[in-house]
Order: C-alpha cells, then sequence, then structure tokens
C-alpha cells in the first residue's frame, strides 16, 4: 500500500464541492497540486489536515486518520500568509508543538533547523515585525520541528518577493531532500510545479483532472483544462484537422513552418494574419484559422496576409 | 472645502467632549475637599461603592466564564436560530433596566420560577448581594458578549487550524491561540460590562434595595437628604471608577 493514499475524499463547503477525489503518494515524494484559485485546493489540504469536515478514506503510513482530529494526525500545514502566532515570539511559535509533543531530542533539532533556515537572530522578535520570506522560515521550521507525516505547503510563494522566489524554490528542494519529508505543495503556477516536484495532480472546480508525473502532465495533458492550465498555447479543435477520434489538440507556436514545401505526415492550415508583435529573438504572429486564434512564434516575418502554416503531425499533442 | 470640514470636525468634537466630561468634572470640583475626606471615612459610604464594585466584578467572571463560550460559538459558527440568539442577548441593554428587574423578580423573587427553588436550596435573591449580582449580571452581559464576538471574529480561524495541526487541542487552542489574540475586546468587553455593572441602578433597586450599591446609596441621599448628601458618594464613585477603569486600559495598552 502507499504510503498516502485518498480514497473518495468529499467535502463541502457552500455551493461549493470537493468531489472524489483519489490519488496516492510514496513516501519522501514531492506532489505539486495545481489549479486556478478556487478550485479547491486548499480545501483539499484542509480535509488532509482534518481540520474540515469530509468523508472518504486517507490512509497514511498504515493507518486511515480519515476520522482523527488534526492534532492525533501529524501532519503539517504552512498557509501561503504563514499564520504565525503573534502572541508568541518567533522561538515560542518554533516550540509550540513541543508542548503537546514531548521529545527528548527536539532541542536538538530545533538547533539544526535554526542554523539550515538561518533564523538565529530573529529568534526572540515578534512574528509582526518580520518580513515575507522570514515569517515563511518561521512557519516552515513550526510545522518541520513536529516531524509530521506529510507536510502541507499552501501557496508557499505567493508572498514572497518576486526577485526572491528563485532562491525559495531552491530552498523547498533542499528542504525536501534534507528532512526526506513527503510534500504536497499547493501552487496556481505549474513552473513550480515543475522545478520541484516528483507528480502533480491538476484540480480543476473541486475535480482531479489528471494526476501523474509532473513531466508526463507537461507533455501530455488529456483533458483541455489541464493543457489550457500547464500553458498550452494553440489548443484547437481537431475539427480543423477533419479529426474525430478526440476533440482538440495544441501545436508548440514555434513547431510551425511559414509557406511550406508540401509533403507526407505535413498538415497545412491556410489562415489570414492579425498582427505581427517583433519580440528580441522573433516575430510572434497571431493568425485567425477558420475561425480560431493560432500563434506562430518564427525567426522570419515573410509571410502574407493570407497565409499557408504546416506543422508534422507528430508534433501534435491530442487530448479531450 | 478640506480645512472646514476639519474645522468641523474638530469643533463637534470638542463641544461633544465638554458634554460628556463637564458634569463628572463639576461634581469633583464642587465638593470641598475636607467633604470629600470624611466621605472617604464613612464606612457606609465606602462600604456601597466597594460592594457595587465587588459585585460588579463577580458578575463579570461569571459571564466571563459562561459568556466566552457562547461569544465563541456565535463568532465560529451558523446555526439554525443564531440572529434569534444573538437578539436575545441584546434585549437586556434595549429593555428599560426597572423592566429588567422586574422581570428577574417574576423568575428570581421568592415564589418566581427558579427564585423558589433556589430558595430550597438556601439562596435567597430578594435585598441580598444574590440578587444585586444576578441583576448586574442580566443587564450588563451583552457588553462583554457582543465585544468578545468581534474579538473572537478577528482571529482568523486558520490560526486555530495551524495550531490544531501542531498538537493542540480545541482546549489548548482556544486559550493558547484564540483567546490571547482575542484579548483586546476581551478585555474591552469585561471593563464595559463591570463599568456597566457598577452603575446599575433600575434593576438593583427591583431586587435589593438593601444592602445599599452606591447607585441605589446615591437615589437614597438625595431623595432623603438632598444634593449634598449625595454628593459625597457620587465623587467617590467616580473617583475609584476612573482610577480603575484608567489602570487597567494602561496594563492593557502595556500587554499589547
Amino acid at each position: 500500500m502507499s504510503y498516502l493514499s485518498i480514497k473518495n475524499l468529499k467535502s463541502k463547503a457552500g455551493s461549493f464541492e470537493l468531489g472524489d477525489v483519489n490519488f496516492d503518494a510514496q513516501k519522501g515524494e514531492f506532489i505539486a497540486i495545481v489549479g486556478k484559485n478556487g478550485s479547491g485546493k486548499t480545501m483539499l489540504i484542509e480535509t488532509i489536515a482534518g481540520v474540515r469536515k469530509a468523508k472518504g478514506v486517507i490512509w497514511l503510513d498504515g493507518k486511515n486518520i480519515a476520522r482523527l482530529p488534526p492534532e492525533k494526525r501529524n501532519v503539517g500545514i504552512v498557509y501561503q500568509d504563514y499564520m504565525l502566532f503573534n502572541n508568541m515570539n518567533v522561538k515560542k511559535n518554533i516550540l509550540y508543538p513541543t508542548l503537546f509533543n514531548k521529545n527528548r531530542d527536539v532541542y536538538k533539532f530545533f538547533d539544526e533547523l535554526v542554523e539550515f533556515l538561518d533564523i538565529g537572530k530573529i529568534l526572540k522578535s515578534s512574528p509582526k515585525y518580520l518580513s515575507g520570506g522570514e515569517k515563511q522560515k518561521v512557519a516552515i521550521a513550526r510545522a518541520v520541528i513536529n516531524n509530521p507525516k506529510i507536510l502541507l505547503l499552501d501557496e508557499p510563494l505567493s508572498a514572497i518577493d518576486f526577485s526572491l522566489k528563485p532562491s525559495f524554490i531552491e530552498f523547498f528542494g533542499e528542504l525536501h531532500k534534507k528532512y526526506s519529508l513527503t510534500i504536497l505543495y499547493i501552487t496556481h503556477n505549474f513552473k513550480e510545479a515543475l522545478l520541484l516536484s516528483d507528480k502533480t495532480a491538476v484540480i480543476v472546480n473541486g475535480q482531479i483532472k489528471q494526476y501523474d508525473t509532473t513531466q508526463k502532465i507537461f507533455e501530455s495533458p488529456k483533458t483541455f483544462e489541464v493543457a489550457h492550465f500547464v500553458g498550452f498555447k494553440n489548443i484547437l479543435s481537431t475539427k480543423l484537422l477533419n479529426l474525430q477520434k478526440q476533440r482538440f489538440f495544441s501545436i508548440n507556436p514555434r513547431k510551425f513552418q511559414i509557406n511550406p514545401v508540401k509533403k507526407d505526415g505535413l498538415v497545412i492550415l491556410e489562415g489570414s494574419v492579425k498582427n505581427v508583435i517583433k519580440t528580441e529573438s522573433e516575430y510572434r504572429i497571431k493568425l485567425d484559422v477558420e475561425g480560431e486564434t493560432v500563434f506562430v512564434y518564427s525567426k522570419t516575418d515573410c509571410i502574407n496576409r493570407g497565409a499557408e502554416i504546416g506543422f508534422n503531425l507528430e508534433d501534435a499533442v491530442f487530448f479531450d | 472645502m478640506n480645512k472646514l470640514f476639519g474645522f468641523g470636525a474638530v469643533v463637534l468634537s470638542i463641544a461633544l467632549l465638554i458634554f460628556l466630561s463637564f458634569p463628572i468634572i463639576k461634581i469633583l470640583i464642587s465638593i470641598p475637599y475636607e467633604n470629600l475626606m470624611n466621605a472617604f471615612n464613612d464606612k457606609s459610604i465606602v462600604g456601597s461603592v466597594f460592594l457595587s464594585i465587588k459585585m460588579s466584578f463577580f458578575s463579570t467572571i461569571i459571564v466571563i466564564i459562561c459568556g466566552s463560550p457562547l461569544a465563541y460559538l456565535l463568532a465560529r459558527h451558523n446555526f439554525p436560530g443564531k440572529s434569534l440568539i444573538e437578539s436575545l442577548i441584546d434585549v437586556p441593554v434595549m429593555v428599560p433596566h426597572v423592566a429588567a428587574g422586574i422581570a428577574l423578580l417574576m423568575v428570581f423573587g421568592a415564589r418566581g420560577t427558579f427564585g423558589a427553588a433556589f430558595k430550597r436550596m438556601g439562596v435567597d435573591f430578594l435585598d441580598t448581594q444574590a440578587g444585586i449580582l444576578i441583576a448586574m449580571m442580566f443587564v450588563s452581559a451583552p457588553f462583554f458578549i457582543n465585544s468578545a464576538k468581534e474579538g473572537f471574529k478577528k482571529v482568523d480561524v486558520r490560526l486555530e487550524y495551524v495550531s490544531r495541526t501542531l498538537g493542540a487541542n480545541a482546549v489548548w487552542t482556544f486559550f493558547k491561540i484564540t483567546l490571547p489574540n482575542a484579548r483586546k475586546d476581551v478585555i474591552n468587553g469585561a471593563l464595559m460590562m463591570w463599568g456597566r455593572g457598577l452603575g446599575e441602578f433600575g434593576a438593583v433597586i427591583i431586587l435589593a434595595y438593601h444592602p445599599m450599591t452606591a447607585p441605589v446609596m446615591i437615589y437614597d441621599r438625595f431623595n432623603s437628604y438632598g444634593l449634598s448628601y449625595a454628593l459625597p458618594v457620587t465623587a467617590i464613585m467616580i473617583i475609584i471608577s476612573i482610577i480603575i477603569f484608567a489602570l487597567i486600559r494602561i496594563i492593557n495598552n502595556i500587554l499589547k
């Protein structure tokens, strides 16, 4: 059995429903849960943490924790706005779990964490006066000191200054490796998932639309929503190709040829140019092909208003 | 236009502050120093003031213990009948306090619904400290409950979620996280309730004319002997109340 196995997990908040979530994770895996704002990502991790009522089964390390109160689940959660306790200083925040779980080695681990996170200078400060990055590290230290079986990170980079994001992405990678953590990482940015995670679950309107290795999701999305979410350009109807098997296909804008020479396996589309934008390295051409918008990125802008563009069928990705 | 608005706001504010503070100042400066000192040495006056302080303090403590869970439930949960309960809590603020006293008499009087049962247990509410206590509790509890409720609402529920995932049960979370973070509103609510109870007259006089609380003594002396006899009690009541209020507010601000 998997280390984490979620079966038929359901929850409801007003009219929004988190529906029938199923997925597994192995110990030490970094799982990204990606989806737009309001898609149910936070709700999902809150049901796993036990702070939100839910139906279903959550096997964690051989035990069904679905009926246990949050304090008995040993699941750590870090919210995007940190949720530090302002009535305590940083040190007391981090050591808060030790009030309830006595562990002789905790102070040794505390010192190690403080050094790893480089937060020694702020231990006596009030959380109110810390920067976003410092708050993030304190919230992580507080969750990790408890040795959680899973660490749930809710959009940890959303409130971090843009210039610091790359170093924080690196930091999460190091944190994951150093403490062999099993992490569920929520984000609406697929690039973060691509950089950090082993597997990704794409969630749309409370439903997991695809769960697979991150690479596979990026290369071959199964649905329109997933393709759209992972940033595919040129999501077009297969009617353009006179194919009925799947409903949509996508082509990388850089895989098009302008004014192509006809040959086997080459699909040729006729369209009219709507506009051309010159960037530093290429021309970005927007065309209308039978009412659909197609983007072509090309080194040349030698294209007529009524133009032919072509691509190899094997470069197309198909999905429903 | 902006200057005119600013000037108008300052003038109106000053006018209201004068209206609120001048009668108090007038009382304090109208009493000769000697009379004030004599009043401080008059055991019946000091006794009535401390009786008011004591009973209002105990009624506040009881409402803090019972009202905090109620305020928390109202702040955190939606349930059928919640609006009705919130309206019920506000009723004592709206009804004339003499009417509240009469209502309490119907329930806690010797032949009242609860009064008879309490009497069998040896607790009488007529002309006793217990009567003063419930009269003060009834009319001033809404001040604490409403303020604590607003305080609990301001504490992000996710702080409680995090606390729970870190190993604290619901009770620990309430005392270690929710209550300390709502402290300002809880203390303000308790202060408002205590202050309101301290000055309660209408409900108290119906249930317990004796032993005399300070407001009842002020009324009694004013009615029986005139203004000059009522003034020292009033002044002492005001001075002690201001000192206690100021002290608690200073402590609260230091702790903040």
